[in-house]
């Protein structure tokens, strides 16, 4: 059902005058609760018309989860506008996690975010509700009387990056912290860092390499290693 | 050059909060370095596990009292000593403190040992909390308490049930726990009649906290797991607030914390029956 949604997406972006832009990344890792290394591709699609973007994606998980092989699934919008001469942009998403045949997590957020030659920044505010599904009801004997779902009304989510070159030169290098990604979001005291390598190999097309580390516990004091990822990506811009 | 001044200022202004919010109990390296993994930790508890008698407590009755309680964090004793002489006697059957006993410091954990060995107390069991690590902690916790990670079994005259208790207070419970836990649920659920953890790191949050909580990626496995093999409660603190929160068959428990200058302290008291398990927090004076 959530695929079509993208197809449908696909459809009006490629029939619409304006740009559209196609991504698609793999990320290659470990962490410590992958049993060995998990790859993850991804396929990513936005539209933008004049100052709005709208953006939708999946992705699918390696070895499957559990027995399901559904996708992740997000849709997003922003706009961007100026304050004076700074850049700022706003948005707002909706996450769809099927990490267990039996659970599904819904991520609701926004974010703001100034945009300056070297840096950007974004911060926000997601909900995380996790829900049993229909089969997870049947197969543990739960019904409507149970607590079916858990939320988390408040996080805070981050993220800093710092560009080497101007942020629209053809190659950069940048570094960044942050507890989200296209299709995780992490409690604000879990943060990620990540370095990425840019290139533009002909005029609309990049390619990018992520190299990522999270660790665990570092707000406790008590920091370990949690996971490393390594993510490669096409971007493909067309007007 | 006023720029410099003032970013000179910032710097050491930010700096003097950071330590003095920080304190002496507080050990920064731990931001960037730890003397001990998980993994590590998780190795040890089992080799010592593997050549120790299994933790069993026998009860007169399938209907028996638990105690719970974390965040003790002594030096300070006065809750402390409290807590002890309320689960003394014959209606607790056991205490369980579930992390942050310590400061990590090395005459807070001889204080610790001095009054568990001397205050004549329940059966008690201990797990590690973050600040346990601290000052290299853990190298003290393991000689003077032993294992992190363990099950215990409660044995009534006509059922038993089973505690386990992880070692998840560096944010994760690792990849070797991980997989422990897994295959203990497999292998031991099923013999028993209610299933409860104890740990020190919550997993759930309802504020903004800089308290640390497991992974996005580990609570998905952990829920789901727990949900699939019908653990009945999870017992944290860490977060020094108590929070509950209901997830199909699981009950997640926050407890507030034992800590003497926190405004709001107390205890888990669990009431263990055929029926249910009831708990109540149980204030200190």
């Amino acid at each position: 059902m959530r695929p079509s949604f993208f197809l449908i997406f696909l459809m009006i972006a490629l029939t619409s005058p304006a740009q559209y832009t196609f991504e698609g990344y793999l990320d290659a890792g470990h962490n410590n609760v992958s049993s060995g290394m998990y790859g993850k591709p991804a396929l990513v699609s936005a539209y933008q018309y004049k100052f709005i973007t709208a953006r939708t994606g999946l992705e699918w998980t390696f070895p499957v989860r559990n027995d399901r092989a559904y996708p992740s699934w997000i849709i997003s919008t922003k706009a961007d506008f100026h304050i004076r001469k700074a850049k700022f942009e706003g948005g707002a998403f909706y996450l769809h996690v099927p990490f267990s045949p039996r659970m599904r997590e819904h991520q609701w957020g926004f974010w703001l975010g100034f945009n300056s030659k070297h840096f950007t920044i974004q911060a926000g505010n997601n909900t995380r509700i996790m829900k049993f599904t229909a089969r997870g009801q049947k197969e543990l004997g739960l019904n409507e009387d149970d607590d079916l779902k858990i939320t988390e009304p408040r996080n805070l989510m981050y993220r800093l990056t710092a560009y080497v070159k101007p942020r629209d030169h053809y190659w950069n290098v940048s570094i960044y912290l942050t507890d989200f990604d296209d299709f995780l979001i992490q409690q604000e005291t879990n943060p990620m860092v990540g370095c990425r390598y840019i290139r533009e190999l002909k005029k609309g097309v990049s390619l990018y390499g992520d190299l990522r580390y999270q660790s665990a516990g570092w707000l406790n004091l008590a920091v370990n290693y949690f996971g490393i990822n390594f993510r490669s990506g096409v971007l493909w811009k067309i007007k | 050059m006023e720029d410099k001044v003032k970013l000179k200022f910032t710097g050491v202004f930010l700096l003097s909060i950071m330590l003095g919010a920080c304190g002496y109990d507080l050990d920064l390296t731990g931001m960037v370095y730890s003397e001990t993994e998980v993994n590590g930790r998780f190795s040890q508890s089992m080799e010592y596990n593997d050549t120790h008698p299994a933790r069993v407590i026998h009860v007169g009755s399938d209907n028996y009292t638990l105690a719970f309680a974390g965040d003790c964090h002594v030096g300070e004793t006065g809750n402390l000593l409290e807590l002890l002489d309320s689960t003394r006697g014959p209606n607790i059957s056991a205490l369980f403190l579930c992390g942050d006993n310590t400061t990590g410091l090395q005459e807070d954990y001889d204080r610790l040992k001095s009054l568990m060995d001397t205050v004549s107390v329940t059966t008690w069991f201990m797990t590690t909390g973050n600040h346990d690590l601290y000052h290299a902690g853990w190298n003290t916790y393991f000689p003077y308490f032993g294992p992190s990670v363990y099950t215990v079994s409660i044995e009534g005259p006509s059922v038993r049930d089973l505690v386990l208790v992880l070692d998840n207070c560096s944010g994760t419970v690792g990849s070797q726990q991980l997989d422990w836990i897994r295959s203990t649920l497999e292998e031991k659920r099923n013999d028993y009649r209610y299933c409860i953890v104890a740990c020190h790191v919550n997993f759930f949050r309802n504020r903004f906290t800089v308290s640390t909580n497991p992974l996005t990626e580990e609570i998905w496995a952990l829920v789901d797991l727990f949900a699939l093999h019908r653990v009945n409660l999870l017992v944290s603190g860490h977060d020094h607030k108590r929070y509950e929160e209901v997830f199909g068959a699981t009950t997640y428990l926050t407890m507030d914390a034992v800590k003497d200058v926190e405004p709001q302290t107390s205890w888990l008291k669990l009431r263990v029956s055929a029926d249910s398990l009831h708990y109540d927090f149980v204030s200190f004076h």
